[in-house]
């Protein structure tokens, strides 16, 4: 069964470009990259919580324990000034790339 | 690269791994609610391996081994307390005499002073080519307080000694500037009267509560007490004095010891480079008080070193400290001492790791690498440092206690171990593990070594570094004893000095003068007074001035320099082989010593002398250790005292019947010229054995090392040759059924052990005349490489450490030769 199949380091910027719109839990964040995808991702929760820590201990997200809209006690992850400045830095890398990518193929077609 | 705060941030996840684990579990099930509420497909992950991966996620893995490690080690460790126990004590004493010895150079030279801001203050002194001094006239004092801008916050200190009531000691005053107790940050307001330290006010007032506003006898006047300094505050020196007394403006040419901060921005380069200037401006300004070429040394200020420098004063350039030599041996004896304590425990590990190896050889066929079982020893090697420099601590504060109070330290130094010492100790601890640890981890790990060579290199050390610390306790014990039973020259027994320092108390030349001449005659009155001189330097005193004298070859002369007057000679008991003693101006004697180097084989008498200008040699004296006890490389020169003088004179007063009956009359008869004047009066005697107390702490102090080292390597060598024996069992068994003798086979199973030894005795040699050349100067009578001092250690070591070795080795021919084939 493959875990993702997303390029290494991805999942990290899809969950910190989800939190930039507010705290959430787990759980919201699989949906929410799911519904902003159109359905096409699907983020498993055996590659989502060991990215969470993973970006928790580089301190790009902080984690508190409040109350679900169920009424139950659940983690909220909330992305940090740090998180930010990662985001911005990793999305402006994938710009160049993306266009870099995009220029060659479009350099070939022609 | 990982930065701080990740790490942190890992061992906090780890620290609350529990924790940490219950919550993912939690979000776990909340996720699976949530997916089934909301119809989606429930996820099938397996819980267990999610938890895994993000513990692994965490990137803490690496900790976590370590932590797995350590706690093994521990477990190892209490399993085994026959090894444990002994090992731990062992690396106990070597890493608490090093504790020690580091938490006293740190109180001194690193701990900031307990005042206000220490780390600014600097510690102003005077130097010329020509000489140098830590005390500044008031006048020069006032001058830089007025015009530098690198410095601020200017205190001046003047120590006396000042009457009290009748039938009290003297008090131990200061004068000290207004600003004095609010720039060392005592919440002491500024007063017109006296501040009592706190010891003051136990002693004379049993500690009562309403003691301000009482008044104090002091010089005949009554001061009233205006508050008491709290226990620990020092003030500006080692030994916080009696009282402290406002400094209302005094004489120009009154000498004062200098504080003052430096600014923010600045440093004490920049201070002195600014009072390189001001210093001479003030010799055009007053070229009476300010010396030719003079400069402005700005010291750190902020530490006890620098109280320690008191008044000190001298000719020529300051030398070194002579105290720095010997700290720096001491430091070397107690590195020493660690580094034997590591060969043994070494040793011990590499006995150990043999009994280990079917364990270690399992461990390894279940999959663990060579570099995993490495680390796993290191651990327990690392496991057993941290215990050791636990104990070592602690052991090092407890001999810390003792020190202070043999040495007699003041109270207000508190040997409790800081941060810098527990960080010493840590190192040495971490430093240790990487010495007797290595070894069992690559024999452990199976790389390429060889154990026999490692035995052989470690008894090697330990014999070196056994030896050095043997041959540097024996020379010190015999200059001691040299010291102590070669008479220092002239004859203390029947000696008294009364010392009024009249100088502090602000008398002039011709004042002092007037005043000596009635001391000197009411002390002759005095029945069983034989004779009396005066003289500058105190003999076995605190103070003294030395001259170096260039001769343009060989070592320059070091000469001390007395200013005398009267029956000198006669009244210290001097030898006096040729000529006599100065009468009248310009005239002087000088020592054999002097005179040999100076004038070669010629007679002096009558010849002009090459030191403090146009004096006339009129005698030779035999060589006398006035100062240093232990210093026989001084000469002497006895330069009859000028007028200008006076103030710095004391009087000497030989007795003709018993001291005893004389001492106690001569405080009246000073009374008897002048009140206000209450003068030290010292036996001779007393002063001469408080000098030799300092070599012969020394003495005591190394020997006790010594000890310790020679205790150390004998148990080592036990240990060692034990093992050896016992390796070689089957071998000896079978020789001793072939019928070989006894002596053979013990000489066979010996031999091994002779190259190393001989190695680490011709090392150790070697390593101890290098370091005992730092004491060159403490050695009296006797020469760094004293055959006598060599021979004894060298004799002592292989003597005990023959029978240290002997013991396991006959226990091993003893041996029942067919249980010794039966074997295993």
């Amino acid at each position: 069964m493959p875990k993702n199949d997303m390029p290494h380091g991805a999942l990290a910027l899809l969950i910190l470009r989800v939190l930039q719109g507010g705290s959430l839990h787990g759980y919201a964040i699989a949906q929410k990259i799911h519904l902003l995808s159109s359905e096409v991702l699907r983020v498993e929760e055996g590659a989502l919580y060991p990215a969470l820590q993973k970006i928790e201990i580089n301190g790009w997200v902080t984690s508190t324990w409040g109350v679900s809209e169920t009424g139950r006690r659940v983690r909220f992850y909330k992305i940090t000034r740090a998180g930010v400045k990662h985001l911005e830095a990793e999305l402006a890398a994938y710009e160049r790339t993306h266009e870099a990518i995009q220029a060659v193929l479009r350099g070939v077609s022609e | 690269m990982k930065s701080p705060m990740q790490v942190f941030r890992q061992l906090r996840y780890l620290l609350r791994l529990r924790r940490n684990e219950e919550g993912l579990a939690e979000e776990l099930a909340f996720h699976r609610e949530m997916a089934e509420r909301e119809g989606n497909a429930i996820p099938l992950g397996n819980e267990l391996r999610i938890r895994e991966e993000t513990r692994d996620a965490s990137g803490a893995a690496p900790f976590e081994r370590m932590a797995q490690d350590l706690r093994f080690a521990f477990r190892m460790l209490a399993k085994d307390p026959g090894f444990a126990v002994p090992a731990v004590l062992m690396l106990a004493l070597g890493i608490g005499v090093n504790v020690a010895v580091f938490g006293f150079f740190s109180l001194v030279y690193l701990r900031p002073l307990p005042v206000r801001e220490p780390d600014s203050l600097i510690r102003l002194s005077r130097q010329s080519p020509e000489r140098y001094a830590y005390t500044l006239p008031y006048a020069e004092f006032a001058f830089l307080r007025e015009h530098s801008r690198t410095a601020h916050g200017f205190v001046a200190m003047r120590q006396v000694r000042l009457a009290t009531d009748d039938g009290l000691p003297a008090l131990q005053a200061q004068y000290v500037s207004e600003n004095f107790f609010e720039e060392l940050g005592a919440p002491i307001a500024r007063s017109e009267g006296a501040v009592i330290s706190y010891s003051f006010w136990q002693r004379r007032f049993d500690g009562e509560a309403g003691v301000a506003g009482k008044p104090l006898r002091v010089n005949g006047k009554l001061v009233p007490i205006t508050a008491v300094a709290a226990k620990g505050f020092p003030g500006l020196s080692m030994e916080p004095p009696d009282v402290w007394l406002p400094m209302d403006k005094p004489a120009d040419d009154a000498e004062v010891q200098v504080w003052a901060r430096v600014a923010q921005d600045g440093s004490p380069a920049a201070v002195e480079a600014e009072m390189r200037g001001l210093a001479l401006n003030f010799r055009r300004v007053r070229p009476e008080l300010g010396w030719e070429q003079e400069w402005i040394r700005a010291q750190a200020g902020g530490h006890a070193a620098s109280l320690v420098r008191g008044t000190r004063s001298g000719t020529g350039p300051e030398t070194a400290d002579g105290s720095n030599a010997v700290l720096l041996l001491v430091a070397s004896l107690g590195g020493l001492i660690l580094l034997v304590a590591c060969t043994n425990l070494g040793g011990l590990l590499l006995a150990r790791g043999v009994s280990r190896e079917r364990e270690l050889r399992i461990r390894a066929s279940v999959g663990a690498g060579s570099g995993r079982l490495a680390a796993q020893l290191f651990t327990e090697s690392l496991a057993l440092a941290a215990l050791g420099a636990l104990a070592g601590l602690g052991l090092g504060y407890g001999v810390s206690v003792g020190l202070m109070r043999y040495a007699d330290l003041p109270a207000w130094l508190d040997p409790a171990p800081d941060w810098r010492v527990v960080l010493f100790a840590c190192g040495a601890g971490l430093a240790s593990a990487l010495l007797f640890g290595l070894a069992p981890a690559m024999q452990g790990s199976k790389m390429k070594f060889h154990a026999g060579m490692a035995r052989k290199v470690l008894i090697g050390a330990q014999v070196a570094a056994s030896c050095v610390l043997l041959i540097v306790s024996g020379l010190l014990a015999r200059s001691i004893q040299q010291a102590t039973d070669v008479p220092p020259g002239f004859d203390y027994e029947q000696m008294a000095v009364v010392s009024p320092g009249l100088a502090e108390r602000g008398f002039d030349a011709s004042r002092a003068g007037e005043y000596l001449r009635r001391l000197e005659e009411r002390a002759r009155a005095v029945a069983g007074v034989e004779s009396t001189a005066l003289t500058d330097t105190s003999p076995m005193g605190r103070s003294s001035t030395v001259m170096q004298v260039d001769l343009g070859s060989g070592k320059p002369l070091e000469v001390l320099l007395n200013h005398v007057r009267g029956d000198y000679v006669k009244t210290m008991g001097l030898r006096m082989p040729r000529g006599r003693e100065p009468r009248r101006a310009r005239e002087a004697a000088i020592s054999e010593l002097a005179a040999r180097r100076l004038y070669g084989d010629g007679d002096p008498i009558g010849k002009p002398l090459a030191i403090g200008g146009g004096y006339t040699v009129t005698g030779v004296t035999g060589q006398a250790r006035l100062v240093r006890v232990e210093d026989g490389e001084l000469a002497q020169a006895y330069l009859f005292a000028e007028e200008a003088d006076m103030a710095k004179m004391m009087l000497i007063v030989r007795a003709s019947t018993a001291l005893e009956t004389v001492l106690p009359e001569l405080p009246p008869a000073a009374r008897a010229v002048e009140g206000s004047v209450i003068p030290e009066v010292q036996a001779m005697r007393t002063a001469y054995e408080k000098k030799l107390e300092g070599p012969r702490r020394g003495a005591v102090a190394v020997s006790a090392l010594g000890l310790a080292a020679l205790v150390l390597a004998c148990g080592g060598i036990v240990g060692l040759v034990a093992f050896a024996v016992a390796r070689r069992t089957r071998e000896i068994g079978v020789r001793m059924a072939l019928g070989a003798r006894p002596v053979h086979v013990l000489g066979n199973v010996l031999g091994e052990f002779a190259r190393p030894v001989l190695a680490g005795l011709v090392a150790g040699v070697a390593a101890a005349a290098t370091l005992s050349q730092l004491l060159q100067r403490q050695l009296y009578g006797i020469s760094h490489l004293d055959g006598m001092a060599y021979g004894g250690a060298i004799g002592v070591f292989v003597a005990t450490a023959g029978i240290a070795a002997l013991v396991p080795a006959w226990r091993a021919l003893r041996v029942d030769p067919a249980q010794a084939l039966r074997g295993d």
